[in-house]
Order: structure tokens, then sequence, then C-alpha cells
């Protein structure tokens, strides 16, 4: 398979990327936004598989002139996967208070997520064929106090898929959401609770993407966890503290 | 934050940090005191720290260099070393020398010198060491090898992560055909048997031997013999075995390892090893990592935890050491259930602190019973400091000051390669 992954140096991005390696041999084109940073993991990949290739193009994920521009490189030769996997986890009390802050984490969580999203499937509709993943989160499958500003922008990754899912519903292009519960990154060592490893998450991933389902929850109880916070009456909800 | 060694020992360090790039390393080591650490599988204290910040390497996963034919990997700290025996077995390559458990980092296995099995013919991990890169809390970057800033390289070598926070390492592989160990398990009756067999292995030249030892009540004596040599079968594309994939889900509220149950876990033990005599081809994940195979097993002792008790004791005493340690145990009637005899070559230690030395080592886990325990520990130390023996740091939790200066007598030469902020909590018991 030859397989786009944009923000390939993300945790889960790439777990997912060793999980397809060590089951075969596959192309792929990382994309990042530090040059440094995907050289690094690019060399670390290439060692650890020496039977893929593994390319590395520099993107301005805010800018969607970059964007475009990388859709079109990418799409020279037949694209089989895209994963589309940027995001930072947003701290919500400094985003309650410094509105600049807020605004480049709705950037990089939201909107930059939609532009590449819409990007790269119009690539996948003039091939007519391809899958593409997007990372979501459970957390935005219900607003919450404790991390409405990160949840809201995966609310909106939920929607636009949706759509896209609609819009390709009659042809060979397919789209994921993917929704990670809490999973163990640099970001949230210190978090207490618990956190899903990387690499069950991955597989989790891998695995819902090569059966192209539409939601794939990871770990996959999270979809039954979800399920029931979706259904909780309000009135109830907003005492509680999770 | 909490930190847990594997022995179940806790500290709690002001935070935890897991830099992802070299480049943010630096500035991760903040402006107060720190301790770098790793997997956390040391059994005591070398990589807790309390009250200060813990800076864990386990981000900086990244190969960086590998030349297929010279077999000279380089690599980032946190890389684990289940890793690059995974990834170059298949290429024909292996670490020359690697602990009984494959989940630990690179990094690790440098600051604590690591042996294994092969140590009287390999010697420990830092003799496969090339250089290194140091960060030290200045800022400074130092690369280190035995020709550049050697004395700092020696010290870092063993130096339970004291002298500043390790960036990358290159390491010489050993090249071998395959994945696979031709083993030999020869059962043996009583502990001169133990010391023959050692003598003729080694004259034999046989690459990797341990022993695991009977120390229940009352057999105590008996053993099993395993050595080892790389089989010249070629990998053929086989996948690596899944292990037991057996996990301890839970801790149970007391030791399942008692007065009750180590003596029948000692005679099945025995008698599955006897059963499993003579010579096979296994696995080398089979042959290095018997435990790896089952997660979590530290479980099994409760949530007191356990001690291992690790000495080595020279040559010219080991017999009467040994025999007066295994009467000691027996009388005190706290067995210990995976008891490992071993004899180390007779080599030039790779680090300042390295601990592995000539002679006999003896590891032993104990269930922690308090009081019982430390006095146990109390009356062997007596043994091993008269013998002119020393205890494994990376292994303890409780020896006294005089036992590890005694055994380390270039810890004052180690001083001067220090670094100022690094901190820990073993340093602090035994060394500051």
């Amino acid at each position: 398979m030859r397989i786009v992954v944009v923000s390939a140096t993300s945790v889960i991005a790439l777990a997912c990327v060793k999980n397809w390696a060590s089951n075969g041999n596959h192309e792929f084109v990382l994309l990042g936004r530090s040059n440094e940073r995907l050289a690094a993991t690019a060399t670390d990949l290439s060692i650890r598989f020496p039977n893929s290739k593994f390319e590395f193009e520099t993107v301005d994920l805010q800018s969607s002139t970059s964007i475009a521009a990388m859709v079109t490189k990418c799409a020279k030769s037949a694209i089989d996967l895209v994963l589309v996997a940027q995001g930072s986890l947003t701290e919500q009390k400094q985003a309650s208070t410094d509105l600049s802050y807020l605004q480049s984490e709705l950037q990089l969580n939201a909107v930059s997520v939609a532009v590449v999203t819409e990007g790269f499937a119009g690539a996948l509709a003039v091939q007519g064929s391809g899958t593409i993943g997007v990372i979501g989160s459970v957390a935005g499958d219900r607003g919450r106090a404790y991390n409405y500003s990160y949840g809201s922008s995966k609310t909106l990754i939920e929607n636009y898929t949706q759509g896209l899912q609609q819009r390709f519903a009659a042809s060979e292009v397919s789209v994921c959401l993917i929704k990670p519960g809490p999973t163990k990154t640099p970001m949230t060592v210190s978090h207490k609770g618990k956190m899903a490893d990387p690499n069950a998450v991955a597989k989790v991933i891998v695995h819902g993407l090569s059966l192209r389902r539409r939601v794939i929850y990871a770990p996959s109880l999270w979809r039954y966890i979800m399920l029931v916070v979706r259904f909780i009456p309000f009135t109830i909800f907003k005492r509680l503290s999770f | 934050m909490k930190l847990i060694s594997f022995g179940g020992k806790t500290a709690e360090a002001a935070e935890l940090l897991q830099p992802h790039w070299l480049a943010d390393v630096s500035k991760s080591l903040g402006d107060g005191y720190f301790l770098p650490v790793g997997m956390g599988k040391s059994y005591g204290d070398v990589a807790l720290v309390s009250g200060a910040r813990a800076v864990s390497s386990l981000g900086l996963n990244r190969m960086i260099n590998w030349d297929a034919a010279t077999g000279i990997l380089e690599c980032e700290a946190g890389v684990l070393l289940s890793d690059i025996q995974s990834t170059f077995v298949k290429q024909g390559w292996m670490l020359p020398v690697t602990p009984g458990t494959s989940y630990v980092t690179v990094g690790g296995a440098v600051a604590n010198d690591v042996h294994g099995k092969d140590h009287h013919f390999a010697g420990t991990f830092g003799d496969h060491v090339l250089s290194l890169n140091l960060v030290r809390s200045d800022g400074e970057v130092l690369s280190c090898s035995p020709r550049k800033n050697s004395e700092m390289f020696r010290a870092t070598i063993g130096g339970l992560g004291l002298t500043g926070f390790i960036l990358t390492v290159r390491l010489q592989l050993r090249a071998v055909a395959g994945p696979y160990f031709d083993s030999e398990v020869i059962p043996y009756g009583n502990l001169s048997e133990f010391f023959a067999l050692s003598e003729e292995t080694e004259a034999q030249g046989w690459q990797a031997s341990v022993s695991w030892f009977d120390c229940s009540t009352g057999k105590a004596g008996r053993g099993s013999f395993t050595r080892g040599n790389a089989s010249l079968r070629k990998y053929d594309g086989e996948a690596e075995p899944k292990g037991l994939g057996l996990s301890v889900p839970i801790t149970p509220p007391f030791s399942l390892v008692n007065k009750l149950t180590l003596d029948v876990f000692n005679a099945a033990y025995y008698e599955l090893q006897r059963s499993g005599a003579g010579r096979r081809e296994v696995h080398y994940r089979e042959f290095y990592y018997p435990l790896d195979g089952v997660g979590n097993w530290n479980r099994i002792y409760g949530p007191q935890g356990f001690y291992q008790y690790q000495s080595v004791v020279p040559m010219a005493h080991a017999a009467e050491a040994t025999e007066e340690m295994l009467s000691v145990i027996k009388k005190s009637g706290q067995g210990s259930f995976l008891a490992v005899l071993k004899t180390f070559g007779d080599r030039k230690p790779a680090g300042l602190l390295s601990f592995a030395r000539a002679g006999v080592t003896l590891a032993l886990d104990f269930p922690n019973r308090g009081e019982k325990t430390e006095q146990l520990f109390k009356e062997l130390d007596k043994i091993v400091f008269e013998a002119g023996g020393t205890l494994n740091p990376s292994k303890d939790a409780r020896m006294s000051r005089e036992i590890f200066q005694a055994g380390f007598p270039r810890v004052e030469e180690f001083a001067k390669f220090r670094d100022p902020r690094i901190v820990s909590d073993f340093a602090r018991r035994v060394i500051d």
C-alpha cells in the first residue's frame, strides 16, 4: 500500500505506521511540520523496517496553500490510505482565559484537520478509490466543562466526516472517523487515570481501517461508554464532575 | 508523581517529564535536582527520586544509524533491548550482552552496566558501548568514548545515571546466524557439582551459562545448570514466539511466595528442569528471557513487594561463602524461589562503579516480610562482607553505606564526574 500520514510524528500515528510496517511492506509518505523530526522518525523507521519505504515532506498545516500543494504532490502516485492525525491536547484552563491560545488550538484541532481532510478527500475522489482515516476523539461525543475547547474541535471533525461519508456513499472512497480514548503520550505522562497504550490503540485503528469501518473507537470499549455518556439527560449530566 | 520500582519500593517524585526529542532534553532538566529514569525495572531505589524531578528517556526511542556490514548501531537512550533484538536478529545480529529481561532501555543498561548469562564470555553491556552522548545539567553535551572524554565514559558506564542524562549510545552488536540457541540443561545435586560444571563450561568455551538452584528449606543445594551457544541455524522467517502470553493481572493481598508454597514451587520447578534436561534448540527469547513471557510477575509478591539480594564473592571464598549463605537462609526459614547462581569471568570492569567482577554471584528473591527479612539480610551481609564481596546496586534497596563503599572503592574517584544536580534515593542512601 501507499500510505500518507499527516502529522506522522504524533504518537498514535507513529504507532499505526509501525503496526502497518511490521505486518507488510508498504510505501509511506510522512508529513509534518518539522523537517528535523520527520527526518529522525523516517531514519528510525527505515532501520526498523528495511523492507518498507519511508519518504517525508514538510507541510505548514495552518496554510491552505501549503496543504493544497502537498495534496497535489502526494497524489502524483496512487494513494491507498491517508491517516490525518494532527492535534494538540488543549489545556482547558488556559483556553478559558487566553483567547489567542484558544484560537490557535481551534485552528490546529478543527480548521486545519477539516482542510487537510477535504484536500485529500478531493484527491481520492479523482482517483475514485482509497481510504481516509481522520483522528477525532471520544471527547467530541459530548461537550464537557473539563475539555470542551478540545472536544468541540473533535465534534466538528465528526460532522465533517459524516458529510464526506454521505458524499462518497456510492463510490469506492471510504472515510473513517477514529475516536481514541485517553492514550499514553508524552503530553499525558503525568496525568492521573488509566491511559491506553498507543500500540494497542494503533492495533484497533489499523484493523478498523482495513475493514473501512465508519467510526472506530479505540480501544473499542469506548463505543459503549460514550453511548451511555451521550444519553445521560442534561439535568443529571450538569451535576456530574467527570 | 509516584514512582514504583520493580521490587515495589516507592518514591514521591516532584514530577515526571518525558521529553520526546533529543533537542528538548536539556530544557526538561529544569533548574533543580533531577534523576534520569527509564523502564523502572531496577529492583530497589537506583531509579527512584523523592522530592525531585524524574526525567524519563522513554520518549527517546529512535534508532539513528545502523551499519549492517559492521553491526554498529547508534540509537537514542530510550530504545528498548527487546526492539534491538527483534529488529536485528533477522539481519544476523544480536546484543552481545543482555540481562534477564529485554524490557529495559539502552540508557538503563549502560547506567547499570548490566550483565547476563554471557558474562564470562562477553563481559558486561558497557564492554560493547563504543561511544555515548551525555547532556549535563548545565546544558553541555559531552561525546564520550574510550578515546574522548574517556574518564567520563568510564564513570557513566555503571554510573547509575548520576553523571548526566544519556542521550544516545553507539553499540557493537554480535554476528549470529539466527535467533536460536543450542542449549543444554544439566541437573546437579550439590554446590560442588555446580562449581565443577561452571569451570568445565568456561573451559569448553560455552557462550552463556546460568544456574537455578533449589533454595527451599529441605533440599537446598540441588539445582539445574543451563548453558548455551548461539546456534548455526539461520533465520527462516519464523515469527517470534508469542511467549506464554501470561500476565499477573492484579496484585494479590499477600505474597503468593510464602512458607506454604515455597517448597512446593521449588520441588515442582526442580522436577520440571530435570524432565527438560539434555540438549535442545531454543529460541533466544526463551533462552535469555523466560520471565518476559509472564507480564507483571513481580506482583506475585503481594503489596509489600520483594527484595532481590544479589551478591558477588571472589572465587577464593566462593564455595564456603555460598554454603554458609545457604545454611543461614535455611535456618531463617525464609527460602527464595528464584535463586540464581553464576560465575563471573575474570575481566576488567567496564565502568568505575561496575558491579560484575570475578567471582560467584548469587541472586535471591525474598518477599518483603519487614524486620524478619532485614535480619536475614544482615546475616548474609556479614558473610559477603567478610568474604570480600559486595551487593548489586541495581537490585538493592537496603544495603549499608559501609558495604557499598567497601565494594565500590572507586566511588571517591567517581565523585569528580557526578553531575551536581542529579540525585537518586540510592545515592542519598549510600553515596552522598
